[in-house]
């Protein structure tokens, strides 16, 4: 299926995002028009410095772009505005339908990796405490962490924290889970695992928008979108080989060489 | 010397809060401690001198000639006696002077106080006369029907210059206009209950032949009696090496002169009682300002401890680039010692405008006219020595500098948090937020530690004032302690019909037992000492230790008196009235506040040993079934019998005691603003550095879609979660300490055995007012959570 024949399930029109430094306007977006689909594992690249993060925060509602609009559509509302809603409905918007996903894992180091799980579960309003206990229990145990629950983030490898950490993401099954370089602060056997785990959310049903500039992790997802002067330079669909199970190495040729089209 | 400049600006940039808040304790200590010192030291000063200057000796002597007459004595001959102990005495003068009592002011109230008057022109009268501007004035040529009153009148009868006070009693009455204020430094303190006023010669000479005509004429007494007297005044020799106490002792063993005054006082006792008020709000003062002083090095020390916390990165790398320790603890100490340095000299500075007010407020309490200057001296050198303990305490804590290293630094920024608590409890749905602050504060308990003790010391100290002015303001209980007995009407009655018919009133509306009481100055081996007498010692109800005076070989006495002719429970003693001696046994001890705690009490029938005569009651006590109906009983009784046949007081027998509650009420709302002002830095200092380290996990509970109110919130459970600690603290610290320190302060009253009512409202309104302010403090610093983004946990 086509990008066209899908349903987005969140758009920009227009987003700017701008800084001023020492009196000069530094575009970081400049108008992007772009779209994320249901249950794709989307990947945006880039250069050092493309803008990446900027526009994982403006997507998220985490920042207010300095012009654009960012819509979100739920089976309930086809069209919210992201960027127009208070402060108060961008914290419900989290608890319900965004997950995040951070580099340096942040979990909260006086919580333990279960009750880090539990606190946004104790905040959804439509789940009893014992509906949230038993899938926070289901999700640790999916992520091969029961054992270490109890233990604080500090008594834990960085492996284990980040799969705890993608627990709390999904623990109130986001419409999208918001990953920013999840694997950029853990060794190489920790990464595999980690975008295994988010693998086999998308497969799922996860949508997943993740920020890398790791090739091996941009393998994992159906769609690359290259950032580039604040713009969508380029777009990679793999789709296609996915869907025909060929090699990895042969999607990660196709992605290098893709890329090097992009001036990587 | 350059580098350590350039460090100390970063270092004042980067931590102005922290240095501001330092500031602002040391200008409040430093500002207290001034105008404290200040009014201690000036006070002694201006009252010693003022009575060296005044024309009395070291001895008065109130003598009622009338009285004396009767006894077969005259005062030139008691004069002549004490002029004999010429080895003691260097002059004894006369003074000629009327008691007469105080009835009214400008034709209402009612007042029984005894008053003496002097004439303002006499070479003995040297006081300070003032006016309403509290300028100093020559002594006016006083017109008849003229007075000068003391200024503590403004206090105790809410008089002004221009009123008309009325002398005598209810049938016969003097007015006197009030013209002038003066400054008398034996009797002027509010506290006092016998006062001086000052009148012409001609109404002088006026109220003498008044009184030769009351003399002859043989009505009932009701007060309006002038009794001519004098001040016999003891002049000690300078080469009498004994104290005033003693000089007392020693005339009277060889004169019993004190037999024939109804009131002795010496200069010492003078100035003991004058400074009485002073000495116990600063007292209470002096011992809030320690609080604050070690309230202030907890500060100092979590707000260099966190200071080093968040800048361990910089000092690290510092130190890597090769600046030494020394360099970075002596910009540090700069910075700190600084703010302490400025905090004095602006809190020394605004002390004078302090002291003015003070000596404004508390001049007609203390009927003293204090200049508006520092005491110096004492204020230098205690401010020097609070600089001096900060200096050493901050050269202590900035020895952590040394465990910072360059490698550790820079390794570990921000350090992983490690604890294992008993106290840990689930995180639940249900109080999610307090489960949350309850953790915080779990995980990080030595953060808090701090503030639970600066809370504790300022709860005990809330719960103390707060149990004083509770104390004070129940009227029972301060009767007791002045007059030593429970009662809840006082009645005296002109005959026995009318006493039958108000005892009828009474006995209609509740059950009630009587008693009679009364009391006179009796001596002491020697010292005279104000003694009450009942029919029934079993009222005496402020005995603590042994039991009453049940026989009439038994005497109790104030633990002041027991100490002060080192007796105890089971000795001997010797009283002696009108030239008649008895032995006594102490069976206990008690506690009054009367004459500054200096008195003793026997039963009647021990008086009676004593005198051979029986006491003159002239008054009943009544100790109500329904205690509630005694206001009621003692209105009625007002009203429906002229003052002239029966007089009732309910509870209070002390009106004047208002200001005394009034003061009381003053030093709470001192120490409660002070407090505001302490938990405010307090928390803005330790909530602001916490809220630094604690952004990244707001940033987080942030992304996972905690509002800023919840965050807010639970930032501020937290602090109200620790308030209640430290307040839990602070009334456990009143438990055990209270009453003795309260015992202390009012051992000035002669009252070492005060029991702090601890009540619930005594317990709970400091509980809430720092829990209320912890919570809106912390609350608005963390208003600083609208700027955290969750974007901060995202690296670029």
């Amino acid at each position: 299926m086509s990008n066209s024949e899908k349903d987005w399930l969140l758009r920009t029109e227009g987003l700017c995002k701008s800084f001023a430094h020492e009196g000069n306007q530094n575009h970081v977006l400049d108008r992007i028009d772009m779209s994320l689909y249901a249950g794709d594992f989307t990947v945006v690249m880039g250069s050092s410095g493309s803008g990446k993060s900027t526009l994982l925060y403006c997507l998220s509602g985490m920042d207010r772009p300095t012009s654009g609009k960012v819509f979100y559509r739920t089976e309930k509302k086809p069209e919210t505005e992201l960027t127009a809603l208070k402060e108060k409905e961008l914290a419900a918007f989290r608890v319900y339908e965004f997950g995040f996903i951070f580099q340096k894992v942040h979990l909260v180091g006086n919580l333990t990796l279960w009750e880090n799980v539990l606190v946004p579960g104790y905040l959804h309003s439509g789940r009893s405490a014992a509906e949230v206990k038993a899938y926070a229990g289901k999700l640790l145990a999916d992520m091969g962490i029961a054992e270490a629950k109890d233990r604080l983030p500090s008594q834990v490898s960085g492996g284990e924290a980040q799969r705890a950490a993608i627990a709390r993401a999904v623990i109130n099954s986001p419409g999208i889970l918001f990953a920013d370089e999840p694997t950029g602060a853990l060794n190489r056997r920790s990464t595999e695992e980690v975008l295994d785990l988010l693998s086999a959310l998308n497969q799922a049903g996860q949508t997943v928008l993740m920020v890398t500039h790791d090739v091996r992790a941009a393998l994992r997802a159906n769609r690359i979108l290259y950032l580039e002067d604040g713009n969508i330079g380029g777009e990679l669909s793999l789709s296609p080989y996915l869907q025909e199970e060929r090699p990895l190495c042969d999607r990660e040729t196709q992605i290098h060489a893709w890329l090097s089209s992009m001036h990587w | 010397m350059k580098a350590i400049l350039i460090m100390l600006r970063g270092s004042l940039r980067k931590n102005k809060g922290a240095y501001i808040s330092v500031f602002a304790l040391m200008l409040i200590v430093s500002l207290s401690l001034a105008a404290v010192l200040t009014l201690l030291g000036s006070s002694r000063e201006r009252d010693e001198e003022l009575v060296k200057s005044c024309g009395f000796g070291n001895l008065m002597a109130f003598i009622n000639i009338g009285a004396m007459e009767e006894q077969g004595e005259s005062p030139e001959r008691l004069a002549e006696k004490l002029r004999e102990c010429a080895d003691l005495v260097e002059r004894v003068d006369e003074v000629p002077a009327l008691y007469m009592n105080l009835h009214a002011l400008n034709g209402t109230g009612n007042s029984s106080s005894s008053v003496t008057l002097l004439e303002a022109s006499s070479p003995y009268v040297q006081y300070g006369v003032y006016d309403d501007r509290n300028r100093r004035i020559e002594t006016p040529e006083l017109k008849p029907g003229e007075i000068i009153a003391p200024v503590c009148f403004r206090t105790l009868y809410s008089c002004e210059l221009g009123d008309t006070l009325y002398l005598g009693g209810a049938k016969t009455n003097y007015p006197f206009t009030v013209v002038a204020w003066f400054e008398d430094p034996y009797m002027g303190s509010a506290i006092m209950g016998v006062k001086t006023l000052l009148i012409s010669s001609a109404d002088r000479e006026r109220l003498l032949a008044e009184s030769a005509a009351e003399a002859s004429e043989t009505k009932e007494d009701d007060g309006s009696v002038i009794k001519n007297g004098c001040v016999i005044s003891v002049f000690k020799k300078s080469s009498c090496g004994l104290s005033d106490v003693e000089l007392e002792r020693e005339l009277n063993r060889r004169t019993s002169y004190t037999g024939y005054s109804w009131i002795n006082l010496s200069r010492s006792q003078a100035v003991s009682y004058m400074l009485m008020f002073t000495n116990i709000f600063s007292g209470i003062v002096m011992v809030f300002i320690a609080l604050l002083v070690v309230i202030t090095l907890i500060v100092l020390s979590r707000s260099i401890g966190s200071s080093l916390e968040l800048s361990y990165e910089d000092y690290g790398a510092l130190k890597a680039i090769g600046v030494p320790q020394s360099y970075l603890k002596r910009a540090l100490l700069l910075a700190y010692l600084g703010s302490c340095v400025l905090g004095v000299l602006l809190g020394m500075g605004l002390a004078l405008p302090t002291v003015a007010w003070l000596n404004g407020v508390l001049r007609p309490i203390t009927g003293l006219y204090l200049e508006t200057k520092l005491a110096l001296l004492p204020v230098l050198l205690s401010l020097g020595v609070l600089l001096l303990l900060m200096g050493v305490f901050l050269s202590v804590k900035l020895r952590k500098l040394r465990r910072i290293t360059p490698v550790q630094a820079l390794r570990q920024a921000s350090g992983d948090v490690y604890f294992s608590s008993v106290l840990r409890l689930p995180i639940g749905k249900r109080l999610l937020s307090v489960s949350l602050a309850w953790r915080q504060f779990v995980s990080a308990k030595r953060q808090y530690l701090g503030s639970i003790v600066i809370t504790a010391l300022l709860g005990f100290f809330l719960v103390m004032v707060s149990g004083m002015y509770l104390w004070i303001t129940d009227s029972r209980a301060l009767t007791e302690v002045f007059s030593c007995e429970d009662y809840h009407l006082a009645c005296s009655y002109a005959d026995s019909e009318i006493q039958a018919e108000i005892e009828a009133l009474i006995g209609e509306r509740t059950d009630y037992v009587s008693y009679r009481s009364g009391s006179r100055y009796v001596l002491l081996n020697d010292a005279q000492l104000y003694c009450y007498v009942s029919d029934a010692p079993e009222h005496f109800t402020t005995v603590y230790e042994g039991r009453t005076c049940t026989y009439d070989n038994e005497v109790v006495m104030t633990p002041f008196v027991a100490e002060g002719f080192g007796l105890s429970i089971g000795d001997s003693v010797e009283l002696s009235l009108n030239g008649r001696s008895a032995e006594f046994i102490v069976s206990g001890l008690y506690q009054s506040a009367n004459d500054a705690g200096k008195t003793i009490a026997v039963s009647a029938e021990g008086y009676r040993r004593l005198t051979g005569e029986d006491f003159p009651f002239n008054g009943l006590r009544y100790t109500l079934a329904d205690p509630d109906a005694a206001a009621e009983l003692g209105e009625l009784i007002t009203e429906r019998y002229p003052e002239d046949k029966a007089a009732a007081k309910g509870y209070r027998i002390m009106d004047e005691m208002d200001y005394v509650v009034d003061a009381v009420a003053a030093v709470t709302v001192l120490v409660y603003g002070i407090t505001g002002i302490f938990v405010m830095v307090t928390v803005l200092l330790i909530c602001g550095r916490m809220f630094a380290g604690e952004q990244r996990d707001y940033g987080i509970y942030k992304s996972v879609g905690f509002t800023q109110l919840r965050l807010r919130s639970q930032f501020a459970i937290r602090f109200l979660l620790v308030s209640l600690l430290g307040s839990a603290l602070g009334i456990v610290l009143t438990a055990l300490f209270g009453d003795l320190f309260v015992g202390a302060i009012f051992s000035n009253f002669g009252l070492s055995n005060v029991r702090l009512e601890t009540e619930l409202g005594a317990l709970l309104a400091p509980v809430v007012f720092t829990a209320a302010l912890y919570y809106l403090f912390s609350f608005w610093v963390s208003r600083k959570i609208r700027r955290v983004q969750p974007r901060i946990l995202i690296v670029e």
